[in-house]
């Protein structure tokens, strides 16, 4: 009896969660090398035959069944640090938690030195090299330079070749937090991406799009609203005059 | 409703960014100021459908989960340590490091600390100090009877006394080097301070491989570009407002459903 109040429900619920996505895209909007996401929607559908109605159709639903990431590149800025290290193409950094030994990816290249001389994200999660290992700095090394392959060398010599990395499908890593991302599945080299060294990926949020779909979102939760009203009194007015005693 | 508070966190860090930036600007003019960047990461992301999970019996798995991240937080500010120019004073004990180095500073407590600042004065013992009376190391003392003072590319310091054709050689200026610039310490008073980010300091002469040359009679001015910091500054205030602009959103939507009656 209440489906219109049911699916006007189902959209508001829906609209509310991407509404908490677009806030989590403008609230990144000058994050290194953060991708954007988007909820993704489908109707759920009930047929109405069993009513034995000919003229009705099916009632849908709206069901957000997943969020899609955006993995577009985002737009490069010279920092002229030559631990900054921005991917050109599609792939990862291989990093290490040196405590708990949990590998993440990243495309996060704001790098620095750890105190163990390694070669590390701002949060100290070790950057692995294609060996496996994480990358040592020489202590008295004055000059670094990282390759478009990877490779870091010193005036000490060549410290190690950082691991790019990437997957089948990049839709099945998890976000973590602190720009890293979680996989189950097994990375594999990445043939395409290079790296740049003294610039630094930005967001790759589109301010102007997450501002319309923000509207969009607001206008048809409000529109929805409305049908919600209508329906209301629709029922009171009808409660009064089928109600009236003649 | 997550979405305030996601847009508070964006709020927040925006600020920072416009901190960071407003110190970049009022330091516009200070001597071999290096311009500073803040770096944002995401926050921790909330699964609400998780990713692979099993969808039927027969081992379909989702394609895509939910995971919605709670906003934005400021992962670091660092130092930007690109080349500030050069600018002429004519003054004999300005000297400006071209080219990668720091000039090593004895604290009065005995530790190192590092410029680039290399305003110098001439101490009442006749020492090289900074303008706070540091002495720049190694010590170099000036002739109380020096009428000249040279100081050439690779820092040898020389001195002509009064009645003498020849000049002397009193001392040779000493740059530090280090493997990660971006992670010294900054102390202010232009000063900055090894630490386990920036490596160990590397001593060498002006001119050596891998370290810059002096000159003298120039400063390094500060690296701040004006242009970009307004830019940056705009977008800046720009983000800031979208955020506020999601939570009136947020506030709206809330609202509307609080009139449903």
């Amino acid at each position: 009896m209440d489906t219109t109040l049911y699916v006007a429900l189902s959209h508001q619920a829906a609209m509310r969660r991407s509404l908490d996505l677009i806030a989590n895209n403008i609230a990144n909007m000058n994050t290194t090398a953060f991708r954007r996401e988007q909820v993704m929607f489908q109707d759920y559908v009930i047929e109405l035959d069993r009513l034995d109605v000919d003229d009705m159709k099916d009632v849908a639903f709206v069901q957000d069944y997943g969020v899609a990431r955006d993995f577009r590149q985002g737009r490069l800025q010279q920092t002229g640090n030559p631990l900054d290290l921005a991917i050109s193409g599609s792939g990862f950094f291989e990093v290490q938690n040196p405590e708990t030994g949990a590998i993440n990816y990243s495309r996060n290249g704001s790098l620095k030195i750890t105190e163990q001389g390694t070669l590390a994200t701002n949060t100290g999660q070790e950057v692995l090299s294609a060996g496996g290992g994480p990358i040592e700095i020489p202590a008295d090394a004055s000059k670094i330079d990282i390759a478009a392959d990877g490779t870091v060398s010193t005036n000490q010599g060549v410290a190690g070749r950082i691991r790019l990395v990437t997957f089948d499908n990049e839709q099945l890593l998890e976000k973590v937090g602190d720009t890293l991302f979680s996989s189950e599945e097994q990375p594999i080299d990445a043939e395409e991406a290079t790296l740049v060294s003294g610039m630094i990926e930005g967001s790759n949020v589109q301010p102007l799009v997450e501002m319309t779909n923000m509207m969009k979102v607001m206008r048809s939760y409000q529109s929805v609203n409305n049908t919600i009203e209508k329906y209301q009194e629709m029922r009171v007015s009808s409660m009064r005059n089928l109600g009236r005693v003649q | 409703m997550k979405a305030l508070s996601t847009a508070a966190t964006g709020m927040l860090a925006q600020q920072m960014n416009v901190e960071v930036i407003s110190n970049n600007i009022a330091n516009m003019n200070t001597t071999a100021y290096k311009r500073q960047r803040a770096e944002f990461q995401d926050l921790l992301y909330q699964n609400i459908e998780r990713v692979g999970a099993a969808t039927s019996d027969n081992g379909t798995l989702a394609p895509s989960g939910i995971q919605i991240g709670v906003g934005v937080k400021a992962g670091g500010v660092y130092r930007i340590t690109g080349q500030g120019s050069l600018t002429e004073t004519g003054n004999p004990y300005d000297v400006a490091i071209s080219g990668k180095g720091y000039f090593r500073v004895q604290m009065p407590d005995g530790t190192n600390s590092f410029t680039r600042a290399g305003s110098f004065q001439i101490s009442d013992q006749g020492q090289l100090v900074t303008t706070d009376g540091f002495v720049i190391a190694p010590g170099i003392t000036i002739p109380q009877d020096a009428i000249d003072v040279s100081i050439n590319n690779v820092g040898q310091v020389q001195a002509q006394i009064a009645g003498q054709v020849q000049f002397n050689q009193v001392g040779q200026l000493e740059l530090s080097n280090f493997p990660n610039e971006a992670g010294l310490e900054g102390l202010g008073d232009n000063l900055y301070r090894e630490s386990p980010a920036s490596g160990q300091a590397l001593t060498g002469n002006p001119g050596a491989p891998g370290f810059g040359t002096v000159q003298q009679g120039f400063l390094e001015i500060s690296n701040v570009n004006p242009v970009a910091e307004i830019t940056a500054l705009i977008s800046a205030q720009r983000a800031y407002e979208m955020n506020s602009k999601v939570i009136t959103t947020a506030d709206e939507m809330m609202n509307t459903t609080s009139r449903l009656r």
